[in-house]
């Protein structure tokens, strides 16, 4: 396994509503190597989300830590880009002014931060879009806007929270196979969230499946299918072995 | 077959195209005609009623008078006062509940500190304040303009609350996690945000704030258009009267049209 790169130590988390406490995360533990590809699953409302913040730095944890190369990690880091579960564009910035937000941010110079952005625009292909406004975007094209948003800091750790879970199978399935060609062009690290079982086992090396509500650990599947992956893979017998080895972790998890 | 079915959609839509395009020009021509209409009628019933002029001069005479008073620059002059005190009062007004909105925005235990006063101040009518204010003030431009700071500074206030409060939590997630510093989310999200409510609260307020300045000129003044209806109906001007408020609705009409204008450059985004 590679050097770990994002290492999750009794990771717990409570959000305080008033005076009522709502456990979310109990006891996360989890390594995640450089160049790997994890894919999060877990009943609806069990935490997914609140994880992935947790490894962004947006939340600061109840309990336990996040290491990031050996480091606590205290708050966001320019390190970690985050693909929010909608696209999450500001509609009144064009795609390429929305791209370029986090160097703006920076105090980067808009020519090298435009220049940055272009690249990422071919690279997500959108060329042409450069200065359309969200609202003349599909939902496929606003998730690839918020891709090339979290990528332009050239993060070596990219979270995604289901990216694609607004759109239709279709797009779907190109939007996954796009992401997999950015993995290995950016040479990233990648913790996607998704509740869509094939599309974790086609994409990821490792499936982590969490618990309902406060989330646990229930399974962490290595899963061994040659790559290059494509969609075909659906239908091989060792694909359907592993679908169903997560599917039988979530009902065992749901109790 | 070919010749009819491509005849067919032109001899179509050629008509259709006409009568639209007529129906165009007569929705353009339908305001200035029904204006003259109107003022037509204004000048038949001033003439054939027998009405003294002075109860309903016919526009013939109020245009004749408007003349008069542009040439001797009696209108232009007043008009500046008006506008002057609308517009200060309407900036330190904007600057005051803008600042004040953010803060209470910004701050649950300010808002619920600060809301029965604001609210109690609402009920307060200005209008019945405006004379206090032109006897602590003396009649000049300053009672003006705080009289409309006043009548511009609530909603105003509510609005930039509502602009902030419509921020999407999501966004202020995205600038954190991009470690946008306070200064950064104000300038990138918040204004940016917030700008379409609150134009919609300026325009409300522009509008207003011609009122503020006529009701502290009523009280007591020697100068602006508000001041100019008082002389001209004092001396049975009615002439006047008519000039003035002519000007003051010219005035709030312009106010609006620059804030929709700015709203036009602003909101692009928004369509
Ligand atoms: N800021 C918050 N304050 C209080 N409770 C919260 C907050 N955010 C999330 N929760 C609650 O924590 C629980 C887990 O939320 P989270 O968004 O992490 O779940 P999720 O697994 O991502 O769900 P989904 O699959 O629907 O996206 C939910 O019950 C949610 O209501
Ligand atoms: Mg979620």
């Amino acid at each position: 396994m590679p050097a770990p790169l994002l290492t999750v130590e009794g990771l717990s988390h409570a959000y305080l509503s008033g005076d009522s406490v709502l456990p979310v995360l109990d006891d996360i533990a989890l390594t995640i190597g450089q160049r790997e590809f994890v894919c999060l699953v877990g009943p609806s409302g069990c935490g997914k989300s609140t994880l992935l913040k947790l490894l962004a730095g947006l939340l600061l944890p109840s309990a336990g830590r996040v290491l990031r190369a050996g480091q606590p990690l205290t708050g966001p880091h320019p390190d970690i880009g985050l693909v929010f579960q909608k696209a999450n564009l500001m509609p009144w910035r064009t795609v390429l002014a929305n791209i370029t937000l986090p160097l703006e941010l920076q105090g980067v110079a808009p020519a090298e931060a435009q220049g940055r952005a272009q690249a990422l625009i071919e690279l997500v292909g959108l060329a042409g879009f450069e200065h359309s406004l969200p609202r003349d975007l599909s939902g496929g094209m606003e998730q690839r806007v918020a891709i090339a948003r979290a990528l332009i800091q050239a993060p070596e750790i990219l979270l995604l929270d289901e990216p694609f879970g607004a759109l239709d199978a279709l797009t779907r399935e190109r939007m996954s196979a796009e992401l997999l060609r950015l993995w290995d062009a950016r040479q990233i690290t990648v913790v996607m969230v998704t509740h869509a079982i094939a599309e974790a086992i086609l994409l990821a090396d490792r499936v982590v499946v969490l618990t309902p509500r406060p989330a646990r650990l229930q399974l962490i599947l290595d899963i061994p299918l040659p790559r290059p992956r494509h969609i075909e893979m659906e239908h091989s017998p060792a694909f359907g072995a592993l679908a169903r080895q997560v599917r039988a972790a979530i009902g065992q998890a749901a109790g | 077959m070919a010749v009819t079915k491509s005849s067919l959609p032109v001899a179509f839509s050629v008509p259709v195209q006409r009568g639209r395009r007529r129906a165009a020009r007569w929705r353009r021509l339908a305001g200035p005609a029904s204006l003259v209409g109107a003022l037509l009628i204004w000048e038949a019933v001033a003439r054939l009623s027998g009405l003294p002029a002075f109860i309903l001069p016919p526009p013939t005479r109020v245009g004749e008078r408007l003349l008069l008073v542009l040439a001797d620059g009696t209108l232009g002059r007043h008009a500046l006062v008006t506008l002057f005190e609308v517009l200060a009062g309407l900036g330190s007004g904007l600057i005051v509940a803008a600042v004040l909105g953010y803060i209470i925005a910004k701050s649950p235990a300010l808002e619920r500190a600060l809301t029965p006063y604001i609210v109690a101040s609402q009920s307060v009518p200005v209008v019945a304040i405006a004379p206090l204010l032109v006897i602590w003030l003396g009649p000049g431009p300053l009672s003006k303009v705080i009289v409309c700071a006043l009548i511009v500074f609530f909603p105003i206030l509510i609005n930039t609350v509502v602009g902030l409060r419509s921020v999407e939590p999501e966004l202020r997630d995205l600038m954190r996690a991009l470690n946008a510093t306070r200064w950064q989310t104000f300038t990138k999200l918040e204004v940016p945000a917030a700008l379409p409510v609150l134009l919609g609260g300026l325009k409300i307020g522009a509008t207003l704030a011609v009122i503020g300045a006529v009701v502290g000129e009523f009280v007591g003044s020697d100068r602006g258009l508000g001041f100019l209806v008082n002389l001209g109906r004092g001396q049975y001007d009615t002439a006047l009267v008519f000039v003035a408020v002519g000007a003051l609705v010219a005035l709030a009409l312009s106010l609006y049209g620059v804030v929709a204008l700015l709203e036009k450059l602003l909101l692009q985004w928004k369509r």
